[in-house]
């Protein structure tokens, strides 16, 4: 499968492109007061309102692991919803895309597009830093670099289990 | 299923639901009228449920075609009139009918539904009426009466050839033929299994679809019968059969139909059902066709010609289609196959809408058969369509959403385009026109697509004939329901949400207002109680009332109940008002039904009704008088999607304040905090005007960090609210106290806001003067105060869905996307509440109730007046009645005559008075004024209205008209020719009596006041509106009256009972007893011959034709002093 790269920190993360509606820079955007700290706000991308998950905080990073954020300019990688993904790829969009609505993920540096073997694709080891296991879809080792794929569907806080 | 069956399904369950939509009404104008009933209607009625069965036979939904079969037989007794439409028919196809929207609602389970029951009480209805023996009217027809066939005596074959041999004497040309195809039938045919299910009784064709052949056929002596054909088997296998059966008949007579109907017999093939029914027309008898057609005789039934066609036929003039056939909607096709293709794109596969049909004559069979047998004949045909319907399309509710999300993000991207325009319009001039061209076409988009989910609101009225029919039924009472303005559009997510509460509350009205017959006799009412449900526009919202005639709500009953249920203490039921008392009925767990009935009664209901109408946006009223009846009305947006809202600011964010249920913004500048917020226990309250209103700070309830002051960015390190007052104080004693800056106005008025800002921004230039405003919000009833730090706008927003990641934050309901394109949160007052944890004690609610009275008393009559400025800067208003006119004037026109001045205006003199210097004010006024600037600028003259009078008073400006609602102030300003004062926006406003200062100016009156001195005598003056009963109380006065004033008609008659008095003076607008009523009971008190004026502010011919009916000496208008006091005079001179 093609996956979307882009680097969190020291990770480089990968995230199934057919999943990717567009990348932005990241914009100003509309806090919701009272939401969970990992969601940043809200932002209107041509009429729609996508919801703008902060991935660090996302993630459990300390605010020593966040670091002083101030001078990088973030990226938001907006996600096709389920009824978008299901024209492309009903199986995936049952098993993997079951939020309805539009949201975007706030990540660090882009990365290329890569293509990746199925079989490649490895469990997560047990010893990683800075996610948890539960985040992760499977790693692929690429050029001595670990790329982790996203299971997205549990970062936007899905159970897997029921979404199948 | 394959897809496309999946598809052309949901197109018959589409097509069948519209059916159902008709019949249920038609049944009940059935049910009205009986035998009367519209024969149209009947033929309607029957074409609807036959139609379904149709489509249902076609997917061989067997359970479906089985009831609307017997429903079809029965509709079609009583079309031909064998069968009155008595009570008994009518309740059998009613539950016929609920049993069939069952089915159909749930298409794929519709063949484990159980419709016996259904279908044994209609039977039991049809039986019973043949088993009458009712004499059927068309013995005198060639065509045999059904039970006679029904009961033909079973014979063998042999015998049945013989009869045809018998035959062949009368019909020569036709029977040799005939018995060849017998032969050949008898080879070839094989023997037809017997089915499973029993062929239904009766006859599921209606003759008078094919009047031509029916007359033809009456002219030679055939008959029709339905033959109950078993087609099982493959595909090829149902079409060999059907042709074969056609060939046997073509000697003897002919196929005219199917049922269900088929184009050609190709399409057999894909037929589903195992038996097709046909009609045939022929001249033999039943069981010569029962050997004919090799089958068993109970498959062969007689379809009889109804009455009036073979009348028709004996009188061959007088034949017309139209009178054979009202509904001259069904194609009039002469052989089957033209009948078929056309049954086909129309019918049975429920391509395309009723409307459509093809117009009988304009296509021929052949034209037909050329079509082909699917969907594209249908569009090819659609141009012959019944002019007089508009066309309409199916679209999805999802396409049309999408469309208007777009429109609405095209009208975002407009507002950005404007904004961006201003800065491009001074390089590029036009394009100010392109962007203006853009904008119309954006609002007028958007309003179409808006339209396009607008559905009128009979989509749910029309379901409430048949349930207060069936209420009446149950609870044994007659109930009319009248039905107005079913074409009023509402827009489809509001109508989805109204047919609950509206369901409640006809529940209610049928069981607890409507009284039993013969009570309503009793109480000298029409034996039906008559209810109304109505839907109209007001105000750009959806009122929909809904009154009854019937026992109406005893105020005092509801208290008692709420009472005794704790829902209020003893001292608000003593004070409480009877529209508040009303209003309790829709308070959780409160029902007023004396006993639980299984209609209603339960406590569930009213508050439902509330909240749901709440939810949507609406409110709801109610008004009642016992004995006479009840009136709830609705008030309901047109559209969800786009609402008005206040934009405003708390902390660095903006939010969105839907302005249904804002009831008033209330400014207060820093200054002020500490007089206005007060902290009851914990909380911090707004004291405004009489009553403690409960604040939220918007900012402290959602966590955003405060700034202050608003916008420069810095935290507010004053934090709550409550420890902000002492800051507040410290503040008020180092600066001057300023007057209260107490802004009060309705929502609507969005100029108000606007204008104010302007202000605010520079206000806030001067730290001493920071404002915070509240927001006054209603919920369900309860008022609290919303804290925001500024007021920007007022928008309509497009409402957009709050994320799912937030379903679990109660403050806010939904999203919008503002000007500027960012995205703002809009408030949900009632989840705000929760969040604060807000409730309502008793104490407040009393505070509150009383409050509302006298808000009430004030906002009873509001008054246009002029503001107008004084040479001294002081603000007068005087008004509008009072002024004749208002001219403009140059100082130069300004003449000093004799030491007076004079102004010469339209060749005439006027008597210059400045009103600040006759008052002796000129002090008050700050002298701000350019004193240079007073030179040349323009004056402004406003002549009173009084006759005979060359003065003018004289302004330096006109600063508004306005009208508004005067909460006089008669004590803080006193001065002689000054009513008082009143606060307006922010200012404070003197109210000068025009004619006070024209006397103190030593202008004389017209009329000699000494002439009337009634020194000695006693008025009473009622008045609901303080500064008018100031007014008329200052009027009597001067001329000697001791006045006593009483706010309504109540505390009248307890002070007419108390005093003696000479002369009444009452407003016939008042809250509580109004004027009339006040009339109407003064002849029972002591002062039964009391002279009694009335004063209005809007007088007509017919307020005064009531007047003088009622006992008053006369009506005048509420402020005119003359007319007042000639009156007063004349009762002098009368005495």
């Amino acid at each position: 499968m093609l996956v979307s790269t882009f680097t969190l920190g020291d990770l480089y993360l990968g995230i199934d492109i057919v999943l990717v509606r567009e990348i932005n820079r990241s914009m100003e955007c509309t806090p919701v007061p009272g939401s969970h700290d990992y969601i940043r706000g809200m932002l209107n991308i041509r009429g729609r309102v996508i919801t703008l998950f902060d991935l660090k905080k996302r993630l459990g990073w300390s605010d020593n692991e966040l670091g002083d954020g101030a001078g990088i300019k973030q990226y938001n990688v907006i996600m096709k919803t389920h009824s978008e993904v299901l024209k492309i790829n009903p199986r995936l969009a049952e098993t993997k895309c079951p939020w309805e609505d539009p949201v975007g993920l706030a990540v660090d540096q882009l990365g290329d597009v890569r293509e990746i073997v199925d079989d490649n694709i490895l469990p997560p080891p047990a010893n990683m830093g800075g996610i948890s296991a539960d985040f992760v879809h499977g790693v692929v080792e690429f050029e001595r670099n670990l790329l982790i794929i996203l299971d997205v569907a549990t970062v936007l806080g899905f159970d897997e289990r029921s979404s199948g | 299923m394959s897809e496309e069956d999946d598809e052309l399904l949901g197109m018959f369950v589409q097509e069948a639901s519209e059916h159902l939509e008709t019949i249920e009404p038609d049944l009940l104008t059935l049910e009205e009228n009986g035998d009367g009933t519209d024969p149209e209607i009947i033929n309607r009625l029957f074409r609807g449920v036959h139609s379904i069965k149709g489509s249902a036979g076609f997917f061989g939904l067997t359970n479906i075609t089985k009831l609307s079969h017997t429903m079809e037989n029965l509709l079609g007794k009583v079309r031909e009139r064998t069968m009155s439409a008595s009570p008994g028919v009518t309740d059998g196809l009613l539950s016929g009918l609920d049993k069939l929207k069952a089915m159909i609602e749930d298409v794929s389970a519709s063949s484990s539904v159980d419709a016996s029951a259904e279908i044994r009480v209609m039977q039991a209805v049809l039986d019973g009426e043949s088993s009458k023996g009712a004499a059927p009217p068309v013995a005198a027809a060639p065509v045999e009466p059904p039970q006679a066939s029904v009961s033909a005596p079973e014979e063998s074959a042999a015998e049945v050839q013989n009869v045809v041999e018998a035959s062949e004497a009368e019909e020569a040309e036709v029977a040799p033929e005939a018995e060849e195809v017998v032969a050949d039938v008898a080879d070839s045919t094989p023997a037809t299994p017997v089915m499973g299910d029993e062929a239904p009784a009766g006859q599921g064709f209606d003759l008078a679809k094919y009047p031509e052949i029916v007359s033809e056929s009456v002219i030679h002596g055939r008959r029709f019968y339905r033959f109950h054909m078993d087609i099982s088997g493959t595909g090829s296998a149902k079409r060999t059969r059907f042709s074969q059966t056609k060939a046997l008949l073509s000697s003897v007579g002919k196929v005219v139909d199917t049922d269900p109907p088929f184009a050609g017999e190709g399409d057999l093939e894909g037929y589903r059902g195992d038996v097709l029914d046909l009609l045939i027309t022929t001249v033999l008898e039943a069981d010569l066709l029962v050997s004919l057609l090799q089958t068993e005789e109970k498959r062969i039934q007689p379809v009889e010609i109804p009455e009036n066609m073979t009348r028709d036929v004996a009188q061959p003039k007088a034949q017309s289609k139209s009178e054979v056939r009202p509904a001259a909607s069904e194609p009039e096709l002469s052989d089957i196959e033209a009948s078929v293709a056309a049954e086909l794109s129309v019918e049975a596969m429920g391509f395309r809408p009723r409307l459509r049909r093809p117009e009988p004559g304009v296509i021929t069979s052949d034209q037909m058969r050329g079509r082909g047998d699917s969907g594209g004949g249908a569009a090819a045909k659609g141009g012959g369509g019944a002019p007089t319907m508009e066309e309409t399309l199916r679209v999805s509710v999802s396409l049309l959403d999408e469309l208007i999300n777009m429109a609405g993000e095209l009208v975002l991207a407009r507002n950005q385009m404007t904004r961006a325009a201003v800065e491009v319009q001074t390089q590029f001039p036009h394009f100010g026109p392109l962007i203006q061209n853009l904008d119309s076409i954006t609002s007028r988009i958007q309003e179409k697509v808006m339209q396009a989910r607008m559905q009128p609101v009979s989509v749910v009225f029309n379901k409430f004939p048949r349930i207060v029919r069936d209420l009446a039924r149950k609870l044994e009472k007659k109930i009319d329901l009248e039905i107005r303005g079913g074409e009023v559009d509402l827009d489809k997510s509001v109508i989805e949400h109204l047919s609950d509460p509206l369901t409640h509350m006809i529940r209610n009205v049928a069981d607890h207002a409507i009284e039993l017959p013969q009570e309503r006799i009793k109480a000298g009412k029409p034996e039906s109680g008559r209810v109304e449900l109505a839907a109209y526009h007001e105000n750009g919202m959806v009122n929909i009332s809904l009154a009854d005639d019937g026992a109406g709500i005893d105020a005092e009953r509801v208290k008692a109940k709420a009472l005794e249920k704790g829902q209020i203490t003893e001292r608000q039921a003593d004070t409480m008002s009877e529209e508040d008392a009303l209003n309790l009925i829709f308070a959780p767990g409160l029902s007023m039904a004396k006993k639980v009935s299984d209609v209603s009664g339960r406590g569930v209901g009213m508050d439902v009704v509330r909240t749901n109408i709440e939810k949507l946006g609406g409110t709801v009223m109610v008004q009642s008088k016992v004995g006479k009846g009840t009136n709830i009305i609705l008030k309901l947006p047109l559209t969800l999607a786009i609402i008005p809202a206040m934009i405003v600011s708390s902390g660095n964010q903006r939010f969105a304040i839907p302005e249904i249920g804002l009831v008033e913004i209330v400014r207060i500048a820093e200054a002020d905090r500490a007089n206005q917020i007060e902290t009851v226990g914990n909380a911090p309250v707004l004291r405004l005007r009489n009553m403690l209103l409960p604040l939220v700070d918007l900012a402290e309830v959602l966590g955003v960090t405060r700034v202050w002051p608003a916008g420069s960015g810095q935290d507010d390190r004053r934090g709550r609210l409550s420890d902000r007052r002492a800051q507040a104080r410290k503040a008020r004693e180092a600066t001057r106290i300023s007057t209260s800056s107490n802004l009060a106005f309705s929502a609507n008025s969005r100029e108000l806001v606007g204008e104010d800002r302007r202000d605010d921004l520079s206000d806030r230039r001067d730290p001493n003067n920071l404002v915070a405003y509240v927001m006054v919000l209603n919920v369900g009833g309860n008022e609290f105060g919303m804290v925001v730090d500024e007021v920007l706008d007022s928008e309509e927003i497009v409402v957009k869905p709050l994320p799912s990641y937030f379903k679990d934050n109660l403050c806010f309901s939904a999203t919008t996307i503002l000007g500027d394109g960012s995205v703002s949160l809009i408030i949900d007052y009632a989840g705000l509440m929760e969040q604060a944890k807000i409730n309502f004690s008793n104490v407040e609610r009393a505070t509150r109730m009383d409050l509302d009275e006298e808000r009430r008393a004030a906002l009873r009559e509001r008054q246009n007046i002029i503001l107008l400025e004084t040479g001294s800067g002081l603000i007068m208003g005087i008004v509008h009645s009072m002024v004749r006119r208002v001219e403009k004037i140059s100082p130069k026109l300004l003449d000093t005559i004799g030491g007076l001045p004079y102004v010469r205006y339209d060749g005439r003199t006027f008597r210059a008075v400045y009103p600040d210097q006759v008052m002796g004010l000129e002090g008050m006024g700050y002298s701000g004024g350019d004193p240079e600037e007073e030179g040349d600028a323009d004056l402004c003259m406003v002549v009173p209205n009084i006759p005979n009078i060359q003065a003018g008073l004289i302004f330096s400006r006109i600063i508004d008209t306005r009208e508004t609602h005067i909460d006089l102030d008669c004590r803080a300003i006193r001065g002689e020719g000054l009513f008082g004062s009143a606060q307006i926006d922010d200012r404070v406003v003197l109210f000068p009596d025009v004619n006070t200062v024209l006397v103190l100016a030593g202008i004389e009156m017209p009329h000699v006041q000494s002439q009337i001195d009634r020194t000695g005598l006693r008025a009473l003056v009622v008045d609901d509106t303080p500064f008018l009963r100031a007014l008329t109380t200052n009027y009597l006065q001067s001329v000697g009256f001791e006045v006593e004033q009483a706010e309504d008609g109540n505390a009248a008659l307890a002070k007419l009972k108390k005093g003696e008095f000479d002369l009444l003076v009452t407003d016939l607008n008042m809250p509580g007893m109004d004027g009339f009523e006040l009339a109407h009971e003064i002849p029972s008190t002591i002062h039964a011959d009391i002279p009694m004026i009335a004063t209005t502010s809007s007088i007509s011919s017919e307020v005064e034709q009531r007047c003088f009916k009622a006992g008053f000496v006369s009506c005048v208008p509420a402020i005119d002093k003359n007319r007042l006091l000639k009156i007063v005079s004349l009762m002098r001179s009368m005495d």
